[in-house]
């Protein structure tokens, strides 16, 4: 059975990072305003204020909880990449210990070991 | 203690005023906004990196694919957000209004309690006169904290429905759908009120919400929906309206255009107001006020609004007046305060329930001298526009409700054109100071409505009772007493002893129908009186109307 393979450079994964944590901001910000709209709900009435407290408690956990979700795939991104990296590096010091000399490449290159083909933007960006 | 002692008791205010959310309420409205904006720009954002729509997702990697999922899951939220911030901008709009109200009854009542506790009305008519003031503003004071719970009832049960994450997906799966919606909803109102009907008592409740949400405006102005419906619709774009133009209004950003259509949008708001708090003769209840129709832009800025009073969907006895030349949308003030009295009237005549709108969806003439008022295009217009709405309150309720049309003075006309080309379902007319009902309209019968159910009022002094249009036919009882009266030459007797020259107005408005009819070659062929044959009706009808329309600019 074929195993799935994805084409992504360190470099990709580090730029699909941003994408998260930009939205992560942005979601963190609004379930914030909701909650600080949960504490005025009393200034609109107590006949009002149960049902618009469920209403804010509801879309401010739900936004909350996509932040904190959104961050984490951010942190996860730029840990594969830094690991990746780390891979590559300690790949290629084997590889290059292996290699007969002529095919030896120069200290410091890395490697991709994902494969051959220009790296593919997980997002479907053009890197 | 004797009766008249009774009576004299210094009176205190026993309604207890609730209390009025501050304006600091409305910093809710702001976050829920900013909140919703975030979340909607998340999920665009979020969206363009995700899977396509359309994408085969045999191996579910769609399904998997965690931006989608968030992009998704953001614009769901963010969807179910948009149901709460549009109860909730309606709300703060409506305590707005309240909120000045409540600050005056607050003022009055405390003077009112501090009078009634000090020892200083001994005075059996100053204690008449506060205990009558006390009387009304008990009164008032339960009239605003019944308006108050209207507020809160139309609010609460809106943020319930969107509070969980099934009425969420629910609200944005319709939302996905609104395209389609909007496709069907426009195929409905090209088919006529019945299709729309149809269409709209077979939509999910999240469906519904969503095109209410997507496209107000559209619902406001259709025909076949629920009266309820409409008005949602309708108050969603005068609040919009409002809170953009006095916004620009604050900033110093207003244009003369701008600042035009807030002074039309305002009288809307005032008329609304003010039959939102009126309070039913026989129930004591809030009568309950819809806005039917509400288009500041229309016509030329003219407007277009109808109001209504009671509640066109269930009322048992439905009246649509429709007024006259001069009247526009500033006008709505007094239309609606006309619609209330009738709805009084009716109300404290006989049992059942009414619902009484004022409509002026039709461009009426400027004046008498505006040539438009002398052809009757703007009637024959109003006249499909006044069938159709007809149409869309019978079509839009199960029951039948007993249908009143009244018009009155070029409104007659243009109820004459409704009923006589387009033949709603109509049960009685009533024209009150017509100069006529149109080209076909020759006897009451020509009105497609039941003997009997035809009513004339008029004024024996309102000069329009002469007036006629090229075209312009009246009914048979009205042209047999007019032909007894030697009108003609009274009125070139020159200006009336009394009502001074209020019949000169009536040559000037003939003048130039004479003008008119030497132009088109039809003069002398107009007989009042004479009984013509239906098809030379409309042998002359399809001559004159035409040339009419040219002879009188392209604004007639």
């Amino acid at each position: 059975m074929n195993r799935p393979e994805i084409d992504a450079s360190p470099a990709a994964l580090r730029r699909a990072a941003p994408l998260w944590e930009s939205l992560a901001d942005d979601l963190g910000t609004a379930g914030r305003r909701l909650t600080g709209a949960h504490d005025a709900s009393a200034t609109l009435g107590p006949r009002v204020q149960p049902a618009l407290d469920r209403f804010l408690e509801q879309w401010g956990t739900s936004a909350r909880r996509r932040s904190r979700q959104a961050r984490g795939h951010g942190e996860q991104l730029r840990e594969m990449s830094r690991t990746y990296t780390a891979l590559d590096l300690s790949t290629a010091d084997e590889l290059r210990s292996l290699l007969p000399w002529p095919s030896t490449p120069s200290p410091g290159t890395p490697l991709t070991l994902l494969g051959t083909s220009t790296p593919q933007d997980p997002f479907g960006r053009t890197p | 203690m004797t009766a008249t002692e009774t009576e004299l008791a210094v009176a205190a205010p026993s309604a207890v005023l609730e209390d009025c959310p501050p304006p600091s309420a409305r910093s809710v409205v702001t976050a829920v906004r900013t909140a919703h904006r975030i979340m909607a720009t998340s999920a665009e954002d979020a969206g363009r990196h995700s899977a396509p729509p359309q994408w085969d997702d045999e191996h579910g990697e769609r399904a998997t694919h965690l931006m989608t999922a968030t992009a998704d899951g953001v614009r769901t939220d963010a969807a179910a957000l948009t149901v709460g911030l549009g109860a909730l901008e309606e709300f703060c709009d409506r305590l707005d209004v309240l909120r000045p109200e409540h600050e005056s009854l607050t003022t009055r009542r405390a003077a009112l309690v501090r009078a009634a506790s000090s020892s200083t009305l001994t005075d059996p008519d100053a204690i008449r006169t506060h205990n009558h003031a006390v009387e009304v503003l008990d009164t008032a004071v339960r009239d605003w904290n019944r308006r108050l719970h209207a507020a809160e009832d139309r609010l609460v049960p809106a943020l319930a429905s969107a509070d969980t994450v099934a009425e969420a997906v629910s609200i944005a799966r319709a939302a996905d759908d609104v395209t389609d919606l909007r496709h069907d909803l426009t195929t409905a109102v090209e088919q006529g009120p019945t299709a729309v009907a149809v269409l709209w008592a077979g939509l999910a409740p999240a469906a519904r919400e969503a095109l209410l949400a997507a496209v107000p405006t559209v619902l406001g102005r259709t025909d076949g929906l629920p009266a309820s419906v409409r008005d949602q619709a309708n108050r969603l774009v005068l609040g919009d309206d409002l809170r953009d133009l006095r916004g620009a209004r604050q900033d110093g950003t207003l244009t003369d255009a701008q600042r035009d259509l807030l002074e039309r949008a305002e009288a809307v708001e005032q008329a609304l107001a003010r039959a939102d708090r009126y309070v039913d003769p026989r129930t004591g209840d809030l009568a309950g006020a819809q806005l039917y129709v509400y288009d500041p832009r229309k016509f030329g800025g003219d407007g277009a609004v109808a109001i209504a009073v009671g509640d066109l969907d269930t009322a048992e006895h439905v009246a649509t007046r429709v007024p006259g030349i001069t009247t526009d949308i500033l006008d709505t003030p007094t239309l609606t305060q006309e619609a209330t009295n009738l709805y009084e009237s009716a109300r404290t005549a006989g049992p059942g329930t009414v619902a009484s709108m004022a409509w002026l969806d039709y461009d009426a003439p400027d004046a008498a001298w505006d040539p438009a008022t002398l052809t009757e295009g703007r009637a024959e217009d109003g006249g499909r526009r006044l069938a159709d709405a007809l149409d869309g309150l019978r079509a839009s309720r199960p029951d039948p409700a007993h249908l009143t049309v009244i018009g009155h003075s070029y409104g007659s006309t243009t109820v004459g054109y409704a009923l006589s080309e387009h033949d709603p379902d109509v049960d009685d007319v009533v024209v009150a100071g017509s100069p006529g009902l149109g080209a076909d309209v020759d006897r009451a019968g020509d009105l497609g409505v039941d003997a009997g159910h035809v009513y004339v009022a008029r004024n024996s002094r309102d000069p329009r009772r002469d007036a006629r249009r090229p075209g312009g036919g009246q009914p048979r009882q009205r042209r047999r007493r007019a032909r007894r009266r030697p009108q003609r030459g009274r009125l070139r007797r020159g200006p009336h002893p009394r009502r001074g020259h209020r019949p000169r107005r009536v040559r000037e408005l003939r003048r130039p129908q004479q003008v008119l009819r030497a132009r088109l070659g039809v003069a002398g062929q107009h007989r009042p009186g004479r009984r013509r044959s239906r098809r030379r009706r409309h042998a002359r009808a399809a001559l004159v109307r035409p040339v009419v329309g040219r002879a009188a600019g392209p604004g007639a």
